[in-house]
């Protein structure tokens, strides 16, 4: 995937969240290595990459399959994992982001942005 | 060698070698001491065995079979009595006659009060006390300050002190009851756990047992991931997108109590949910837990 093509989706998904955005990461699915992104250090997204892994195997050993995101609150801000198969994003948002927007909005949003990213 | 207490006087602990104190009969080795008498067992005096008495054997009579007499079982002659001392009903005697003492005699205070070598220079100033603190602590004991004094006792730099909670299970099911009265048919299931263990303490809707300790331990992977991804701390929830449309949400109450409540995103409204069901359900778990 060209690396214009993922700064071209990460300077969409900061006009389409607005002013909520404050920092953003999309690395590779398969080995949780950084790609694009701004504000976030590169240990953000193997660590978010193990974190859904844990709850994936959580959800599995509980009898649920765990779907493609999860959002983390955070001590000011809220964090927006999404996962699809090639690539996988995540966004840190202020406080102020209405949560339901987040899941009916935002991650959609990014996970149309990510499958054309991969395409 | 071993610890015993000496029953014969005062109580106090003495070595004793262990050779010397009494042992089965049978269970003699080598290394047991028959000379050393055994200060708690009775002393038997045992008779001289008799010679087995053998005859001359004459030579003209035909030699037969010998007869062998068969030596007797040693008979103790004497036993001599050793009264039984029973310590507590000897010192209950002595407390009847009340004639204990309730001061320290002069010799006692001068023994635990002068120094051999080096004798007490009271001081030069006035108003203090002319005898030793030595003497003044062995005339009048040491008083009653390390009893009344609250000691707080330095611990361990490592050492964790262990904390003490009491959950009231009785409001932690009414809690419950609330939080599925107010999200209504869109529950799916809720489960709470105690925080420490990951152990299920209450739950709602179709839960296995694997279910509380399975969140638990995500959870607090979660939390404990997310300082090494340079982001902030944990807030008191996180949400889960679930096949399904499920949703669950885990909750990290306080340092007691953890809860996840799954939801069904077709039947309920995401911003009522975070914005009521979820803050009143964190309230009253936190209500629930309280340490003593």
């Amino acid at each position: 995937m060209a690396a214009a093509a993922l700064d071209g989706t990460v300077e969409a998904l900061r006009q389409r969240v607005g002013d909520s955005l404050v920092a953003l990461d999309v690395w590779e699915s398969a080995s949780a290595l950084s790609l694009a992104g701004f504000g976030m250090t590169p240990a953000t997204g193997p660590m978010l990459h193990r974190v859904t892994e844990d709850l994936r195997q959580a959800a599995r050993l509980a009898g649920s399959v765990l779907d493609d995101y999860h959002v983390l609150t955070v001590a000011g801000g809220v964090v927006v994992v999404v996962v699809r198969p090639h690539l996988s994003g995540a966004l840190l948002l202020t406080d102020d982001a209405q949560l339901g927007w987040v899941l009916s909005d935002v991650i959609p949003a990014v996970r149309v942005a990510l499958d054309d990213a991969s395409a | 060698m071993a610890l015993f207490r000496d029953r014969r006087a005062f109580p106090r602990w003495s070595f004793i070698d262990s050779r010397t104190l009494a042992r089965p009969r049978r269970a003699k080795d080598e290394n047991s001491a028959q000379s050393v008498p055994t200060p708690d067992e009775p002393v038997a005096e045992v008779a001289a065995a008799p010679e087995p008495a053998v005859e001359a054997i004459r030579a003209p009579e035909p030699i037969t079979a010998p007869a062998i007499d068969v030596v007797p079982d040693p008979v103790p002659v004497r036993v001599a009595d050793v009264a039984h001392v029973s310590w507590i009903d000897e010192r209950r005697a002595w407390f009847a006659t009340g004639d204990w003492p309730t001061e320290a005699s002069e010799d006692a205070v001068q023994l635990a009060g002068t120094h051999p070598d080096r004798p007490y220079i009271p001081p030069v100033h006035a108003g203090l006390p002319a005898d030793s603190p030595a003497e003044v602590r062995a005339r009048h004991g040491r008083g009653f300050a390390s009893l009344t004094r609250r000691h707080r006792r330095r611990r361990h730099v490592h050492e964790q002190v262990q904390r003490r909670t009491d959950i009231d299970l009785a409001a932690l099911e009414a809690a419950l009851d609330s939080a599925a009265s107010t999200v209504g048919d869109g529950l799916v299931d809720l489960v709470v756990w105690h925080a420490s263990t990951g152990l299920e303490l209450a739950s709602r809707g179709q839960v296995t047992p694997e279910h509380a300790s399975l969140w638990h331990g995500a959870t607090r992977e979660v939390r404990a991931t997310l300082p090494h991804a340079d982001l902030p701390d944990a807030a008191s929830y996180s949400l889960v997108g679930l096949a399904d449309r499920r949703l669950a949400v885990l909750l990290h109450t306080n340092r007691d109590l953890g809860a996840c409540i799954t939801v069904d995103l077709d039947l309920v409204v995401v911003d009522a949910l975070l914005t009521t069901a979820v803050p009143q359900l964190n309230a009253a778990l936190a209500a629930t837990s309280r340490e003593y």
